[in-house]
């Protein structure tokens, strides 16, 4: 009898260690195309290890890790101090890795004239100053503003480092990640958006300089680009386990060459 | 480790010295960024000190809070007072004297914002409804039923606006600071008109033109056309009564350390409410703005005095309509009550800890001269009809703390005339009359 119990307890322990699940949820920046490639490529080398991830923006990455529903919060915005005291209260410490390094690009159709704007035309355009593409240089045509939902965090960022914290006009149209917005302004020759580095090249639209400057690996780095920002995951405190291990592999050799595939600029 | 500690400390000195307290957490932002530029910090040792700064920053009362994003300002400020007051006033008709000793206190409290696009907006809360007094009298709450120290003070909302700032011009609305450049003579300086307000100001090298336009909801008359209560045209009769304020002049320096500022304004009424009833019972206060169409003229010339500033101040009212309003006092025969005074002089400034100021004047007003439900209420006790002097000396006895001490004195101008308007002191006919007034002020 005993030696049965032994024999099962083993069973369960190997099952248990091959379904190892890693929760990652947050950012669509991060979680439509790198951190799934990424997961994949884990998985290759780690068989019995499975993932789900959730792309909903990074205000539900940073919730996961507070409510401790996940073990990675992936987020292309730094926490705010509400955020953190809500943490705190939940005996939740965040700790931020930077996972890779991405600038917001302005994207316009293809077909539109506008090739450069200025910070300042950016920021009349997006607040809904300017309302008009003959303002700011283009043909005369109403702009139709698209920018991505309140959860996201290039939603934030983008209000931050490009509007001054004000908001975004009325009359924008918010869209649930990166690629919509790019599908949107490829049908919308008045259509304006913004997407991060990894979506500049969907057909239908073209990326606008800002002030002279277009996001690169070089402007991004030496942080010129005025638009530009580090990833994150967060965890609850040192991550361990698998989530360590992945975090590791991220940062690795391999998952620094993926990000860069990807199109995101690589933290080494 | 070794590297690592010498960052932190290279960065703690930093913060230590920029910005000491967890108040500033959130301003180490572009320290951080400076020490990553200088290559002190890589960006992942950036994010992680800033992680903890924005931590320690929550757990502080002022990290707790959530302001809207749309403000860039938020200010709580205030004031409160404590004052001892002796009011006395003589009835020439009875000979009788009447004499207050007044132990009184007030709070205002103030939450003002700026938003975006030059919109901002205001709140205070000031105890009482009463619009030309915010003090609470101690022991004025005692009842039979409620013994010693019950509380007679309320809260009400002393100012409610919204406004924007367009350049040179703004315009406010709601319950606001009075936007007109005045004096004690015309207006209360506790009264917060309700309406609209325009207000203009454009700086032109050593002059800055001023204009202020305002429309005061005076009085409400409810419903202006009731139902079943009357009939047409009587019940179309029933309107707001509004006061309409124009108000253009300037500012200049005319030599150094020399300002000449004029402001001259015009006040009328409209409408036909009840407040435009008969001017019988003189020593009421309410509502009857009837024969009124007042000029008034505020200048005041600044200059220097052994390195002190000074001023020369005076106003200057006439009333267009007061006969009208004589007529409608019952009092036909009275043509020239139509005219207001004051001239004074002041020296110093009470802005910072030792400094002092002096203020004395003198200011005369016929009976039917100016709006008795305007006046300052403390001076000539809200009368028309009065001529005296006033004496004030301030001292700042701490950066916010300062004493001020009021002295009025004066006689009933025409003896053939009540003191029109709604005093304390409790006849319609104050021949005399004195004021002290002692107070601690504390601002904030």
């Amino acid at each position: 009898m005993k030696k049965s119990i032994v024999i099962l307890a083993a069973v369960l322990a190997a099952t248990a260690a091959h379904a190892q699940k890693l929760v990652i949820k947050g950012s669509d920046t991060l979680g439509a195309k790198l951190v799934p490639t990424l997961a994949e490529e884990y998985k290759a080398q780690h068989p019995g290890v499975s993932f789900e991830i959730a792309a909903e923006g990074s205000t539900t990455g940073i919730a996961a890790i507070i409510d401790g529903t996940a073990q990675i919060g992936m987020s292309s915005r730094r926490a705010k101090a509400t955020e953190f005291s809500a943490a705190s209260a939940k005996g939740v410490s965040m700790k931020p890795t930077i996972v890779a390094y991405d600038g917001i690009a302005v994207i316009v159709n293809e077909k539109s004239p506008i090739t450069a704007l200025t910070k300042k035309q950016v920021e009349q355009i997006f607040t809904g100053d300017v309302t008009d593409f003959s303002a700011v240089g283009g043909n005369a045509g109403t702009i139709s503003v698209y920018t991505r939902n309140t959860s996201s965090g290039t939603y934030s960022d983008f209000k931050d480092l490009a509007m001054k914290k004000r908001d975004y006009a009325p009359s924008s149209q918010k869209m649930a990640g990166n690629e919509q917005i790019a599908a949107e302004v490829a049908k919308n020759v008045n259509g304006i958006g913004y997407v991060g580095l990894a979506y500049t090249k969907e057909p239908g639209t073209r990326v606008v300089m800002i002030d002279g400057g277009v996001p690169t690996k070089e402007s991004v780095l030496a942080k010129k680009y005025p638009y530009a920002r580090p990833t994150f995951y967060y965890t609850n405190g040192g991550a361990t386990g698998e989530a360590a291990k992945f975090i590791a592999f991220t940062l690795g050799e391999e998952g620094q060459k993926i990000v860069e595939k990807i199109g995101f600029i690589p933290v080494k | 480790m070794a590297k690592i500690s010498s960052k932190w400390l290279a960065l703690l000195g930093g913060v230590a010295l920029g910005a000491a307290s967890l108040a500033h957490a959130q301003d180490s932002g572009p320290l951080i960024d400076a020490l990553v530029k200088k290559g002190i910090l890589n960006d992942q040792e950036a994010e992680e000190i800033r992680a903890d700064l924005i931590k320690d920053f929550g757990t502080s009362s002022a990290g707790k809070l959530n302001l809207s994003s749309a403000l860039t300002e938020l200010k709580l400020s205030g004031d409160a007072r404590v004052r001892y007051e002796y009011r006395a006033g003589e009835n020439g008709t009875t000979s009788d004297m009447q004499e207050r000793n007044r132990y009184r206190y007030r709070l205002r409290l103030a939450l003002t914002g700026k938003l975006q696009d030059g919109w901002f907006f205001g709140t205070r809360i000031e105890p009482l409804a009463n619009n030309r007094s915010t003090n609470i009298t101690a022991g004025n709450g005692v009842t039979t039923t409620t013994g010693p120290f019950n509380k007679e003070d309320s809260l009400a909302l002393g100012q409610v606006y919204i406004g924007r700032e367009m350049g040179d011009f703004t315009v406010t609305a709601g319950r606001m600071p009075n936007p007109l450049v005045s004096t004690s003579m015309v207006w209360d300086d506790d009264i917060n008109p309700e309406g609209l307000a325009e207000q203009w100001k454009h700086e032109d090298g050593a002059v800055t033109w001023m204009a202020n336009l305002g429309q005061f909801i005076y009085e409400g008359s409810g419903t202006t056309n009731p139902l079943s209560t009357a009939t047409p045209p009587a019940n179309l009769s029933r309107q707001n009564t509004y006061l309409w304020a124009v108000q253009g002049g300037a500012k200049a320096k005319v030599a150094e350390g020399v300002t000449v500022q004029a402001m001259p304004a015009y006040y009328t009424y409209s409408g036909s409410s009840t407040a435009q009833g008969v001017l019988t019972t003189p020593n009421s206060a309410s509502l009857r703005p009837a024969g009124l169409s007042v000029i008034d003229i505020p200048v005041e010339v600044g200059f220097m005095v052994g390195g002190l500033p000074a001023k020369v101040f005076g106003d200057f009212a006439y009333n267009f309509d007061a006969d009208a309003r004589a007529r409608t006092a019952g009092k036909p025969t009275f043509t020239n009550e139509d005219m207001a005074y004051q001239i004074g002089f002041g020296i110093g400034a009470s802005k910072v800890k030792g400094d002092w100021e002096a203020k004395a004047f003198w200011q005369s007003v016929d009976a039917f001269a100016l709006d008795t439900n305007l006046v300052d209420s403390d001076l000539f006790d809200s009368r028309t009809n009065m001529e005296g002097f006033v004496l004030q000396g301030v001292y700042v006895i701490s950066n916010g703390v300062s004493v001020k001490f009021t002295y009025a004195n004066a006689d009933r101008k025409n003896d053939g005339l009540a003191t029109y308007g709604s005093g304390d002191v409790g006849t319609a006919n104050l021949t005399h009359y004195q004021l002290f007034q002692a107070d601690l002020n504390v601002k904030f």
